[in-house]
């Protein structure tokens, strides 16, 4: 049951990221996805060593998304080559 | 009998496919790299899924340091454009 | 208890935990990192709080009270209730450390949860409950309407007096 509610939050979270128009927008949505895949590991291992694999994977995805966020502010407008 | 279909592998799949697809669709590169984040997300969890822990530990900790990696990569080519482009237009205004 | 009202409990609990312990620690105030002054000014220019975008920011950019909240909730429920949430709040604080934010918010999240979970125990509320209820709650302010979430968290700010001062 708590799998269930979780995977079906995960999906959502998923496709509003995908088709979310805003780009600060999407980091949010990512974030949630992260909380979400973090709860999903521990819950089907229900074991320490999955403790530890949610908690390395949480932490080093916050790191990434801090990363993604800052290059964000680093290139306000893109150039792209046709 | 549909609640049968959502456990971790499935879930892990369907993350991992909206997450490629995002790569393929968008056409900017930094909304390329969130959706390479997302399905960095979706692989740990379908190595989660299959049991590999140690796997799941060590692609956990690598694939965010080859996403810095590759924001380095982009903001450096991003900054060579910008300057090649305003060399440009100086060239054209003189 | 029944499943679903032990889950709406714990989600009412685990929000009120990360957001009074975040707010009283200043982060609406400023934005630690420079991501979340992004995040937090694109939130704005759609319409929301531009306290609250910091809030919603932060809460992306660096590990914090939610963080160390759901954390404490998966350590406390696979390791064990007080080493548990000890365990959680020690790696926290290394991730803390590896994002360069001086703040204690996430260690603070994961040791005052773990007491929630311990008195929620004799309610018959199993910390397995919390970690989908903790779920619920980031999803509420980072998932669902991000303008009016963040509005609800300025207000939240001004009312505790951590409003920020940044425009």
């Amino acid at each position: 049951m708590l799998i269930e509610i979780t995977g079906i939050i995960i999906v959502l979270m998923a496709l509003r990221a995908l088709i979310a128009r805003d780009r600060s927008e999407r980091m949010l949505y990512l974030n949630a996805l992260s909380f979400g895949m973090s709860a999903l590991i521990a819950l089907y291992i229900q074991s320490p060593f999955g403790a530890i694999i949610a908690i390395t994977s949480f932490v080093t995805s916050t790191i990434s998304s801090n990363a993604i966020a800052y290059s964000m502010g680093r290139t306000p407008e893109e150039i792209l080559i046709k | 009998m549909a609640i049968d279909f959502i456990n971790i592998s499935t879930v892990s799949a369907a993350v991992s496919l909206i997450g490629a697809a995002g790569i393929i669709l968008l056409p900017k590169p930094i909304d390329k790299v969130i959706m390479f984040g997302m399905l960095q997300g979706g692989f740990i969890g379908m190595i989660v899924a299959g049991k590999y822990l140690d796997v799941a530990m060590v692609a956990a900790l690598f694939d965010p340091i080859s996403t810095v990696i590759l924001l380095i990569a982009i903001v450096k080519i991003n900054d060579v454009r910008k300057e090649k482009s305003k060399a440009q237009e100086e060239l054209d205004i003189a | 208890m029944n499943e679903i009202i032990g889950i709406i409990i714990a989600a009412v609990l685990s929000w009120a935990n990360f957001v009074l312990i975040d707010t009283w620690m200043g982060l609406p105030e400023k934005p630690g990192v420079k991501g979340a002054d992004v995040i937090g000014r694109g939130v704005k220019k759609r319409g929301g709080d531009l306290s609250g975008g910091f809030f919603q920011g932060n809460i992306v950019c660096s590990p914090d009270a939610s963080a160390g909240t759901i954390l404490g909730a998966i350590s406390c429920y696979t390791i064990g209730i007080p080493a548990g949430g000890f365990i959680a709040a020690l790696l926290v604080f290394i991730g803390n450390r590896l994002c360069a934010d001086p703040g204690y918010a996430g260690t603070s999240g994961a040791l005052s949860i773990m007491v929630i979970i311990a008195l929620a125990s004799f309610i018959g509320i199993p910390p397995e409950q919390f970690i989908v209820g903790m779920l619920l709650a980031i999803v509420t302010i980072q998932g669902i309407d991000h303008p009016r979430a963040s509005r609800l968290l300025g207000k939240i700010a001004k009312r505790m007096g951590r409003y920020t001062e940044l425009t």
